[in-house]
Order: C-alpha cells, then structure tokens, then sequence
C-alpha cells in the first residue's frame, strides 16, 4: 500500500480539524475530543487509504495506549493529535506491509512525543494574535477581534498540522518502511517498544488518578475499580454502574453530614463574633 | 427594557462551542474565546461606541475554565450584562469577581466529569465495540460523545442565563462540592478498571528447577498472588512518581523508556 498526494493531503486537513485549537469540527467537542482520538481517526484514515477494518484494528491499538491521555492543558508528555493521523497512518501502513500491530503502536507512540513541538510552537504564536486582539478591543473593531481570534491563529496552525502530516505522509512512507523492515519483530528496540506500548497506558491513567484522587486514602476506590475489573472480571458498563451506584449514594449520603458541620462552623463564627 | 433575543445568546453560545481555545496562548488561554462570544450579546445591548468598547474591555481579562461544561459561566455573564444594560448597579468589579470565582470550581467539576470519567469510559466501551476492526467501535464514540457533551453545553448556558446569580450558590455551593466529590468517586473506580483493562505488563523470566515440568513461570506465580499485580504495582509508581515527588508526565514516560530498555536487555520483558 501507498499513500498519494491527495490522501496525504486529506489526511492532514483531517488532523487540522481535529487539532486542539481548530474551531471549524465543533471545536474542542468534535475536534479534539472526537477527531483526534486514534480510535476515529484510525475509521477515517482507513476509509481515505480504502482499508477501515485495518484502520481501526490500528486505531485501537494506538488508543488503548493513550485512552487516559485526555487533558489538552499544561504538560503534555505526548501530542495525541500528531500519534493519531501521522502516527495511525504509519502504523496501517506498517501492518498493510506485513508488520505488527505492536510496532504500528511503537511508531505512533515516538511520533506523538516529537508531535509536542507543534503544540508549544502554537501556544507560543498565538500570543502575537493575542496582542491583536488587545488593540481591536481597545478600538471597539468588532472584526479584527474576530479575525484575530478565529481566523489568523487558526491559518497558522492549519500549516503546523497540514505540512508536516503532508511531507511525513507522502516523502517519507518509503523510509518508514524501510525502518520497520530493520528491526524485526523480536528485535532489542522492538520489543523495548512493545513493552513501553503495554506500559504507557499507566501515565495517562496516573494523571487521571492524581486528578481524582484529593487524599491518598481515596487510592483505595481506585483499588476497588481495578480489582472488579482484574479479579471478578466485570465489563465497563457494569463497572459504570457500580460506580454510578456508589457516587449517588455518597452524593445522598453526605449530605446530612454537611449540614452538621456547617452548623458547628456557624457556630464557631458566632462565638467569635461575641 | 432591553431583552436579549433567544438568537443572540444561541450564536453567543455557540462561538464559545467552536472556539474556546482557537487563540491559546501560555498567557491568555481562553481569555479571547470569551470576549468574542460577548460581542454579539454586546452589539445588541449598547448602541453608543463607548459603551461597547467598555463591554469587550470588561470581558479581556484572563479567563480559563473547562471549555464544555463551563458553558455555563457564559450563560450566567450574558444575564449580568443584560441586567446591567437595564441600569442594575453591576460593575466591572462584580461581573470579572463572578467569572474569577466560578471558573476555578466549574474547572475541577468540568475535569472530573469530562475528561476524569465519560471520556475514558465511552473509549472503554467503543474498544470493547471495535474488537476486530468492527466500524460499530468509533461509530458508537462520535455519536455518544458527540450528542451527550453538545447538549449538556447548549442546556448548562441557558440555565447559567435563566438562573442568573442564583446559579453561583448552586456551582460554588456544597451541593456542587458532593457532586464533584461523587464524580471524582465514579471517576477512580473507572480509571481503576481502565488500568486493570489496559496497562499491560508481564515477564518472561522463567526458573527452570531442574525438572523440565516444574519450570516456574514467574508472571503466572505473580498473577496467582493477585490478577494483574504488575500493571497495578506500575501504575501507583507512576502516581507515586508523580504526587509525590511532583515529576511532570513527560519525565515519567522517559522513566519508563528507561525501565522498557534495562528490562527487555536484563530478559525481564
């Protein structure tokens, strides 16, 4: 299989709308949060390049690795947008080549780590548009505000997104090839890669966990989660369910117990005050 | 009386939808997002020139919240300047004091709820979908995620705009406090099942006891104390990490790099 220059290129505007930025797909709601989960993108990637079932065999692969590497802020380890268009793209390519789904994984996983320079690139230029903006308010220019905060930053960053997918797509399949065709599978650097696959999903999920958890005594609900699933082997939506009963409940449950301090803490501000 | 019309607070609503991040930077994050979606709600309110450059200065200060569910913000702002166009005593001070304090709380619930808890589980669910390459996996994720999270962000701005300051007792109040307590609750016992379901790792050290039938298999002695002890041990390190020791992810995914070399070079992987 090989990409031409029309399914490269529409490969990248396809990573364009679904860049962190990009208004155009419903924002951050179709873009970020839909586009470029590996998952969909391995399902249109797929339909470009004329083969779905391999694109999203592909596409899961990629996104069981980066399931919890949800939140766009601050410290990304990782530029999901990047691992799911050029990094799928590669990935089905590699296994269109006889490769393995693993050392698909593998390429879009360093593909997503290089990925993180676009992002800071973005987050830098776009303070030149801020400025901008600024002296628009400062005149009332209802226009140039909305140029200066719909238009412009998203010209830039439809080059960040578009070029690179392009030029690594089209120019560089060939050598993508012929690095995959180097290391076999039981390979040092392949399996190295394939057990960094297996292990990356714990980032995502400790960012998540440290997010969730307020006290470290609250690992253990995490513990509970992990052993339903582990240890009785139930499924997601049950697990969601079990959940659901549990945070309702303590939603019910803890509520009495506000009252009550709160009626101590107005108390106390009542003795203070005489 | 000036009323703002249903049209008006749709498009309001709807270029913050779009563009809640388009001109992120370090400095400003959402700070512009929110003033352009001002502006129309501005043009309809105040006709004098002066006034409308006093609104979209008042809305230019920074702002950053979670973009979904903080929709709300926009509604209830869109009500204060409506009421402040009717002659209300609403100054800068109020309307910048009332997006500084909600944006904060709105963020810790928006993260617990959205990228904490539906969007790992709808990925969870659509992979289980997808096994084989099924179209059914990623069909299910776009529609599910797609309706759910739209609606919830249309509803929660005409509810912000309809409660008006009534709405700041109900997201900073201790009801909104148990809400995100129960979330971040649903929300580990997810992320729980997602660690049990997809951090994989496993040896293949082996010791062989002489007795070609008696070779230990160390990961099958290790699951025989507990189901998946590995990537359990795994990923409280990389909690640990860190919480802890306040190392950022990218240092821990280089740490891990690290531990994939040495192992697979030592025959652990």
């Amino acid at each position: 299989m090989e990409i031409n220059a029309i399914q490269a290129f529409l490969i990248g505007v396809l990573s364009y709308l679904g860049s962190l930025s990009c208004p155009w797909a419903l924002g951050t709601t179709g873009g970020w949060y839909v586009l470029s989960r590996p998952l969909v993108s391995g399902m249109l990637i797929g339909l470009i390049l004329g083969d779905v079932q391999t694109g999203i065999i592909v596409g899961v692969a990629v996104q069981v690795v980066f399931i919890a590497l949800v939140t766009p802020g601050g410290q990304m380890p990782q530029d999901l947008n990047a691992a799911a268009y050029i990094g799928v793209s590669l990935g089905i390519l590699a296994v269109k080549q006889g490769g393995t789904v693993e050392s698909g994984v593998a390429l879009a996983t360093a593909v997503g780590a290089i990925g993180t320079i676009f992002h800071n690139f973005m987050m830098l230029s776009n303070t030149f548009f801020n400025t901008r903006a600024i002296a628009a308010i400062d005149k009332g220019d209802f226009k140039a505000l909305t140029m200066n905060h719909w238009v412009f930053p998203q010209i830039v960053q439809a080059c960040f997104r578009i070029i690179p997918t392009f030029i690594v797509l089209y120019l560089g399949q060939s050598y993508a090839n012929q690095i995959i065709a180097m290391f076999p599978v039981d390979s040092f650097v392949m399996r190295t890669l394939t057990a960094l696959g297996g292990m990356l999903p714990a980032v995502g999920v400790a960012i998540l966990l440290k997010q969730v958890t307020k006290k470290d005594i609250d690992l253990v609900r995490f513990l509970f989660g992990f052993v339903l699933v582990a240890a009785l082997g139930i499924n997601m939506i049950s697990l969601a369910i079990v959940g659901a009963f549990f945070a309702y409940s303590h939603f019910i449950y803890s509520e009495k117990n506000v009252m009550v301090t709160d009626g101590v803490a107005l108390d106390d501000d009542l003795e203070e005050e005489l | 009386m000036k009323k703002l019309s249903k049209k008006t607070l749709q498009k309001s609503w709807f270029r913050w939808f779009c563009s809640n991040l388009t001109s992120m930077s370090y400095q400003w994050l959402e700070t512009f997002a929110f003033t352009d979606a001002m502006a129309p709600v501005i043009k309809e309110l105040y006709d004098d020139k002066e006034d409308q450059i006093a609104a979209l200065k008042r809305h230019a200060t920074f702002y950053n919240t979670e973009p979904q569910l903080g929709s709300v913000i926009n509604g209830v702002v869109c009500g204060l300047e409506e009421e402040r166009a009717n002659g209300a005593e609403i100054d800068d001070e109020i309307i910048n004091g009332i997006k500084v304090g909600l944006m904060g709380p709105l963020a810790g619930i928006g993260d617990a709820i959205i990228p904490g808890m539906w969007i790992p589980l709808l990925l969870s669910i659509a992979i289980g979908l997808a096994k084989g390459g099924n179209i059914l996996g990623p069909i299910f994720y776009i529609v599910t995620f797609l309706v759910s999270v739209t609606f919830a962000s249309y509803y929660l701005f005409f509810k912000g705009y309809q409660l008006g300051t009534k709405s700041i007792d109900i997201i900073v109040g201790e009801a909104a406090q148990r809400v995100r307590e129960s979330f971040n609750l649903l929300g580990s016992l997810v992320v729980g099942g997602v660690a049990a379901s997809y951090v994989s790792v496993s040896t293949v050290l082996e010791f062989a006891t002489g007795n070609d039938e008696a070779t230990v298999v160390v990961n099958d002695v290790l699951n025989g104390i507990f189901p998946n002890i590995l990537p359990l041990i795994l990923v409280i390190f990389c909690w640990w990490l860190m919480a802890k020791k306040k190392i950022s992810p990218l240092k821990v995914m280089l740490i891990l790099v690290a531990i994939a070399i040495v192992g697979v070079f030592v025959g652990f992987f």
